[in-house]
């Protein structure tokens, strides 16, 4: 197979050239007893091909919510309720169940965190990898199913014989999350989701995974997103970040640009209140206010009532996602004034 | 400076834990701590860093009283822990509280917020049935959880992660401790909630002169809570580098440290993406047990012979007190080549 | 106290489970009120065996004349009497000896543990007819006994395990660094967790008791009691034998379906309880029952 960047995208972007994933006023809805409850709230993303994309948002931000929703695997009670999304200029939400069989794991997989139960306790990796190759490649032999687990293994350093062995209790936090990941590349997806794949691990583990994460990109060249609450972790390994906040995004740009000029106070505001070994503690300020109530309907920014620039136009309409530099898109009246705070 | 007594004195203190026998093996002993020695002051910040296997849960239950050391001693305000009559017993439970990782896990789940904090303050007589809500609003409001009206009828999945961590904090205070060790109390919110977790501590320190042990692995965290504190770093079970906070984690001795601090991510892509000094095998790439001569030795970049061989002691190098056989040969540590935003960057 | 309004209103969501409140409810009834204000005349009437449903008589009548409807209410009342009594003790002695294991430990756990992992492995019926055979039961307290005797196993297993998980668990932990006392742990912190799994337990338990208790009372193991369905229905089945006609089928089926309502109704009850004692279930069950749409263009 070729290497992933001769294979290029269908999709072409104003903003970032290349994209894999074209998302368009997605929204995604719980439904509750005491009202429905937007995670996702008309939200537009495009994803950029054959670079790294990190996802940043608090719990309750709807990052868990969209990457799921590209899958179209949102756990009830919640639905999709409208929206598209584009990949290879199919919207994935009309997909048939066919189709949808075939583009799951095959076009798009998911790394989830290795402390979730995703991996079936009672049968061994090697029969869960075997699993699903067979269910996608109905004509592969057995010579190569474990020819493929073995390479794959292999890159993420771990020792074929002895992982495709165990069962999964028997794998620690930091090698299961490792078989999450091969587990992930079994059909060489263009696209790779990472929904926090380091939580719960050691931080020297968690650094040697993002290592292995990042040599991998860069020989297979596909598109990744990772979704985190960790900015830290996005400015180490990632070449795009996109910030959510209330079920919407609210900044997406060039990774340094996100760092150096950021435009949306909540995202100077993350910037700022992440701990850090550098720099001075003073600097460190908690943000504010707590998430807002997604049950409720918002007029105007949905910031509004945390930002320290808060003024009328913010209170009465809502910010859309503008264009304000080389790639560079921020949902902020201010941003279309030019003020940069900092 | 007078030497003032200090609160928990561990001393030589080893800890064992046997192993299940099965029918036909014997019963077997994984060593949790070795060899530790540590005194913790009333009003300081102790920072104890180690990764998961380090010991450090186990250290923090040696120190709360609920795990014996198998051998060593362990005294509360001088007097040796098995030795102590019933008023002091109560002393020593009543003046060291902890706060727990999961906050999930330590909250009765069929139970609401004023029940699992009231009823504590009823038993212990801190409070009398009729001031119980009083008391624990009060509580409410130093750990900013106001107003405390809103919380007082909730069970604990009613609230978020950095409420619920909130209300381990407020629990613990209510005991009136005179050491609070906080095990972990912010790794599982979110980034963004941790700053102000870690400054409530702070002031808890700072103002109401309450000593904390703040245990975690990162690193980043250890700076907001343990700014004038010491700190010691923990590695299978031994205290390998101890010192003032600020001083050690500017130089740090033990390759393991050197390690850790490399592998903390730092929140700005031009110093984050800088090559870094993280070269040491992970946990699973090495045989389990523990090995002979310096604990770390299979997993150190540095390591020569005379490591596998023979233990290191703690000796002074630099600001602090390390254990390690090579510390004078090891290259300079440097956590970042360029941090200021003049200097160019790569991309 | 809004512990018992959240219950009821989470009953009141889980439609199966208020059904089988309901109609649980319903059958109390019967049993109290009913049995004081329906009369029962058992004298023969051989004229009008085997009548169809009619205003005088709304379930027929059965073999021998007399009015089912009347002798399906007062059995109502033996029926649940036994059912309720045989699962209180169940509970009662399960728990208690669960929670002794779990609590205690050591031998105590051991010798409690053996005997009943024995009596899981065992089949229970035969033993109970055999129980019935050697001590002749003469009252329906000692049928409630005889059924507990030996149903307690599982339960107290039960009890047993999830004690000693909870033992472990970090709110009980933070209970002995704050030095509470032992009582307090058990009573307050653990025992609220093993309510909701006890009550849904007693109710499933009535189900199962009743079942044995109709198998050793038709077997005639039981004190005889002519009202009991389970004597009602092994009568219709001994008379249907000799007729083909339907009325002899219906009295058959009658004290059947009066069966299936009453199991059914302990089986949905028993599921919604469960939902309804645990307070992290009851968000989780609100959250679930409400389906409806909303419009793409709602704000």
């Amino acid at each position: 197979m070729p290497p992933k960047e001769q294979i290029t995208s269908s999709m072409k972007s104003d903003v970032f050239g290349e994209i894999s994933l074209k998302i368009e006023d997605l929204c995604v809805d719980f439904l509750l007893s005491g009202g429905d409850l937007r995670a996702v709230y008309h939200l537009d993303f495009e994803l950029p091909a054959h670079k790294m994309t990190g996802l940043v948002g608090e719990s309750g931000s709807g990052k868990t919510t969209l990457t799921s929703a590209i899958l179209r695997s949102v756990s009830t009670p919640g639905e999709i309720t409208q929206g598209k999304i584009f990949f290879e200029n199919q919207d994935v939400l009309k997909l048939s169940d066919e189709k949808l069989r075939r583009f799951r794991w095959n076009e798009i997989a998911m790394v989830f965190q290795a402390a979730q139960n995703s991996l079936n306790p009672s049968m061994t990796i090697q029969e869960q990898f075997a699993e699903t190759i067979m269910a996608h490649r109905k004509n592969i032999s057995n010579k190569e199913m474990m020819e493929i687990s073995r390479k794959l293994l292999k890159q993420v350093k771990l020792e074929p014989e002895r992982i495709l062995r165990s069962y999964p209790h028997e794998l620690s936090g930091g090698m299961k999350q490792r078989v999450m990941i091969a587990f992930a590349q079994l059909l060489d997806p263009p696209v790779l989701l990472l929904d926090e794949p380091t939580t719960a691990l050691d931080v020297i583990t968690q650094d040697y995974i993002f290592t292995l994460i990042k040599q991998m990109h860069d020989q297979t060249h596909n598109t990744m997103l990772l979704s985190t609450h960790d900015i830290a972790i996005v400015a180490r390994v990632c070449d795009y970040m996109a910030v959510m906040y209330g079920g919407r995004i609210v900044e997406m740009g060039d990774i340094f640009t996100m760092f150096e000029s950021p435009l949306h106070p909540y995202t100077q505001m993350l910037i700022k209140a992440a701990p850090s070994l550098v720099g001075e503690l003073k600097e460190r300020v908690a943000i504010p206010g707590s998430a807002p109530d997604l049950m409720k309907h918002h007029e105007g920014c949905i910031f509004a009532d945390r930002c320290p620039y808060c003024y009328d136009r913010c209170q009465s309409e809502e910010p859309k996602l503008k264009v304000v530099g080389e790639e560079h898109l921020a949902a902020c009246h201010r941003a279309d004034i030019g003020k940069e705070g900092r | 400076m007078e030497k003032t007594a200090p609160i928990v004195e561990l001393s030589h203190v080893e800890v064992n834990f046997k192993k299940k026998a099965g029918l036909f093996k014997k019963a077997d002993y994984v060593n949790a701590l070795h060899d530790i020695n540590l005194s913790i002051y009333p009003g300081e910040v102790v920072v104890l860093v180690g990764e998961s296997g380090s010991g450090k849960t186990t250290m923090a239950n040696v120190i709360a009283g609920i795990v014996q050391p198998t051998s060593g001693k362990v005294f509360f305000k001088g007097t040796q822990v098995p030795k102590m009559n019933q008023e002091q017993r109560e002393e020593y439970r009543s003046r060291i509280q902890m706060v727990q990782q999961d906050s999930y896990a330590s909250l009765n789940p069929m139970r609401r917020m004023i029940k699992t904090l009231g009823d504590p303050l009823v038993i212990k007589k801190y409070s009398d049935k009729k001031n119980v809500e009083e008391k624990v609003s009060h509580f409410l409001n130093t750990v900013e959880l106001t107003p405390p009206e809103n919380f007082l009828q909730k069970y604990p999945h009613q609230l978020s992660g950095g409420q619920r961590q909130r209300m381990l904090i407020a629990r613990a205070i209510s005991m009136n401790p005179e050491l609070l060790l906080a095990d972990e109390p912010v790794s599982m919110i979110d980034v963004s909630l941790r700053v102000s977790v870690l400054n409530l501590l702070a002031i808890l320190n700072q103002r109401d002169n309450i000593a904390i042990t703040y245990i975690t692995h990162d690193l980043a965290t250890a700076r907001y809570v343990g700014q004038n504190g010491r700190i010691a770093v923990m590695y299978l079970g031994q205290i390998v580098e101890t010192g003032n906070l600020q001083e050690v984690l500017s130089n740090p001795q033990h390759p393991y440290l050197r390690a850790l601090l490399a592998a903390v991510p730092i929140p700005d892509p031009r110093v984050a993406r800088q090559p870094r000094e993280t070269n040491i095998k992970t946990m699973e790439e090495i045989e389990e047990g523990i090995p002979h001569g310096c604990r770390f030795h299979n997993r150190c970049p540095y390591c020569k012979e005379i490591c596998k061989e023979k233990k290191p002691v703690m000796e002074k190098h630099g600001f602090s007190m390390a254990a390690c056989h090579r510390i004078a040969e090891l290259p300079p540590f440097s956590l970042y080549q360029a941090s200021r935003k003049e200097d160019n960057h790569e991309g | 106290m809004n512990t018992i309004k959240s219950f009821f209103k989470t009953m009141y969501q889980n439609k199966q489970a208020f059904v089988g409140m309901i109609i649980l409810i319903f059958f109390i009834l019967t049993a109290t009120v009913g049995t004081k204000v329906v009369p029962l005349d058992l004298g023969t009437d051989f004229e009008n065996r085997y009548q169809m449903p009619s205003l005088s008589h709304p379930l027929g009548t059965d073999y021998v004349g007399n009015d089912l409807f009347q002798q399906i209410v007062h059995g109502t009342k033996s029926v649940l009497y036994i059912g309720l009594l045989a699962s209180l003790f169940t509970v009662a002695l399960g728990f208690f000896l669960g929670a002794l294991a779990g609590f205690a430990g050591g031998v105590v756990d051991r010798i409690i543990s053996l005997v009943a992992q024995i009596l899981i492995s065992v089949p229970i019926f035969p033993i109970q007819l055999i129980i019935a055979v050697v001590f002749p039961i003469k009252s329906t307290v000692m049928l409630a006994v005889v059924l507990a005797i030996l149903s307690w196993a599982q339960l107290a297993r039960n009890v047993r395990s999830t004690i000693l998980s909870l033992k472990q668990r970090e709110f009980v932990l933070v209970d002995r660094i704050m030095g509470m006392p032992q009582w307090y742990i058990i009573f307050k912190e653990i025992l609220p967790n093993v309510t909701s799994y006890l009550a849904s337990t007693f109710v499933l338990n009535t189900n199962a008791a009743i079942a044995s208790s109709v198998a050793l009372m038709m077997l005639g193991m039981a004190p005889y009691d002519v009202t009991h369905w389970s004597i009602i229905l092994s009568n219709a089945t001994a008379q249907a034998a000799s007729g083909m006609n339907t009325a002899g089928i219906f009295n058959m089926l009658v004290p059947t379906l009066a069966f299936v309502l009453l199991q059914m109704s302990l089986i949905f009850f028993a599921n919604g309880l469960d939902e309804a004692l645990n307070p992290r279930l009851r968000s989780a069950a609100s959250a679930k029952k409400n389906k409806r749409r909303i419009s793409p263009n709602a704000a």
